[in-house]
């Protein structure tokens, strides 16, 4: 049986914005079912009491004064001009509140 | 063939090798430089490490067109060092791939075999100084990415202990695992390329203040006594018998000068692909959500609502290895199914690293194959990404553990393709193991050898 379906597969790109053929969604289906049928060995490795591996760096609580840092902030002429879309100085986007915006 | 020194000399070489082998996206007419540590060597940026000149595309299309407005922190290191930036090397789109098949705009080929990969992600980088094109590349890591094109193109490649260099700049991949790393022709010159790119960085939180090795003279240190340990699962099932006998043959060399040879077991060895990939698309289906083909460039979707602008931009700017890891990823952080993917892969990466700490109490180095065989044939994984995912089996492990490992040279198979020996090493214990790999580079010529031009 193959460990995930074509309708997991759609459900997955819709919640990962995603838009897929339907080629793409059968050989993802394949592929898929394939690569976790050979990772689904990790089930087997007893990790009863081991805690995960969220901190890998071994540090905690790095911070640095709360000012701001005049050396790390761009022009806004240089953002502007690697903005895809500008319009009156500012980065034209679609908008957010209508059903069919980008122009 | 030589290692260029000059930017014109890197000129020459790349006009003479780029129509053969498509190492860079983009080259740059790089000034030359007098001063520094570096004075004017000509040096390779893999394209997902941003720089305030040219462009910054990770080879995918969502990129196409972006500009940084800031360099990454390597790249501020090597200019104040006064390298010569002279291009944007290619890559698997997003550095997720082995063999750079995966860039959209195009294959690097391996100089020493024009049909055969450079090895990935950072298979432009590899071919760059393999052929001569520039002295020293920076590649990044999230596993593997540089020790396995190193290895295939027969150049030296570093992945240092995670936190040893500022992720600043670096375009989030795992960010668990992400490190950049040197590449070049001798151990000793990428153990310089670390010196300068490593180091605590205010603005890169999980970059360590562990003081910065001395690797330049670590590299003339004699290794009497060191003890490097061999793990027998990393000859286990699928490796090549070329590369089993040159990793043994190097290993005598290893013992031949002094070092003490012991076998070990890594018994994780196996598990560490599934968690590998697990933990690594995991992360990346999280740092891609940021591309929306609005911010980085125009994805030309157009007349639909805002949502599924998202969805169709997505679908159309990234390529067949994004999406799956986007997948992957995703489905391994959905409800219902963390605790058995992603959570359990996090735990047994907490095993795996308690393997490494555990191995290093007892022995300096581990030894052993980088990859389970040479450069393969342009195409001949492309349609089993399995298959594409288990040439990371023995570089992955270092990756997880978070400790440092290189590739060096260590010989040729019959039909003349490079093979590398892997070193690791402890946490921030960098200098034992360029000690190890220059010990072995003293006795051999192989980094002397260059490929013909086809």
């Amino acid at each position: 049986m193959s460990i995930i379906t074509p309708e997991e597969v759609r459900k997955i790109s819709a919640l990962a914005r995603l838009s897929l053929t339907d080629d793409e969604v059968s050989s993802a289906t394949r592929d898929l079912s394939g690569i976790l049928n050979h990772f689904s060995a990790i089930g087997n490795i007893d990790t009863a009491d081991v805690p995960a591996a969220d901190a890998v760096s071994g540090l905690s609580n790095i911070s640095r004064q709360d000012v701001a840092q005049p050396n790390t902030l761009c022009k806004p002429e240089d953002l502007l001009a690697r903005a895809p879309k500008i319009k009156q100085g500012y980065v034209q986007v679609p908008g957010v509140f209508e059903e069919s915006s980008v122009s | 063939m030589k290692t260029p020194h000059t930017v014109q000399e890197s000129r020459d070489a790349i006009a003479a090798w780029e129509p053969h082998i498509h190492a860079f996206l983009e080259t740059f007419e790089a000034p030359e430089v007098l001063e520094g540590v570096l004075a004017g060597k000509p040096i390779a940026i893999k394209d997902n490490i941003v720089t305030k000149f040219g462009h910054t595309s990770a080879a995918s299309k969502m990129l196409e067109n972006f500009q940084s407005p800031y360099n990454a922190a390597v790249v501020e290191k090597l200019i104040d060092a006064g390298a010569a930036i002279v291009g944007k090397a290619n890559l698997d789109e997003f550095a997720m791939g082995s063999s750079t098949e995966y860039s959209a705009f195009g294959v690097t080929k391996n100089p020493w075999d024009i049909s055969r990969v450079s090895g990935g992600s950072s298979g432009g980088s590899a071919a760059a100084v393999a052929s001569g094109e520039v002295w020293g590349a920076i590649g990044t890591e999230t596993g593997g990415s540089v020790r396995h094109p190193a290895s295939l193109c027969g150049v030296v490649g570093v992945k240092p202990t995670y936190g040893r260099v500022s992720r600043h700049g670096l375009i989030s991949y795992g960010s668990s695992l992400d490190q950049a790393g040197p590449m070049a022709r001798t151990v000793k010159d990428a153990a310089l390329l670390l010196e300068i790119i490593a180091g605590n960085d205010p603005y890169d939180a999980t970059s360590s203040q562990e003081p910065v090795g001395m690797y330049v003279h670590a590299c003339d240190k004699d290794i009497t006594g060191m003890k490097i340990g061999v793990p027998e699962e990393f000859f286990g099932v699928g490796i090549h018998p070329e590369v089993e006998k040159l990793v043994r043959a190097a290993v005598e060399s290893l013992k031949d000068q002094g070092a003490i040879i012991t076998p070990i077991s890594l018994s994780l060895t196996s598990a560490a692909i599934p968690v590998y990939y697990l933990i690594a698309k995991a992360e990346a289906s999280t740092n891609l959500s940021r591309y929306d083909g609005l911010r980085y460039g125009d994805m030309d979707v157009h007349d639909v609502s805002l949502l599924e602008h998202y969805i169709h931009a997505r679908g159309k700017g990234f390529g067949p290895e994004v999406k799956r890891a986007i997948l992957m990823g995703t489905y391994a952080l959905s409800a219902g199914y963390v605790d058995a993917w992603y959570k359990q892969a996090s735990k047994v990466r907490t095993l795996i690293r308690r393997e490494y700490e555990e191995a290093f109490k007892a022995v300096d180095v581990i030894a052993g194959p980088v990859t389970p065989e040479p450069a393969f044939p342009i195409g001949s994984k492309m349609s089993d990404p399995l298959q594409m995912y288990l040439a990371d089996a023995l570089t992955v492990p270092a990756n997880l553990a978070g400790v440092p490992a290189l590739s060096v040279p260590c010989g040729f198979t019959s039909e003349n393709l490079p093979v590398g020996l892997q070193v690791i090493a402890s946490h921030f214990q960098e200098e034992k193991m360029f000690s190890a790999a220059a010990a072995y580079e003293k006795q051999h010529d192989w980094h002397t050898r260059f490929p013909e031009l086809p």
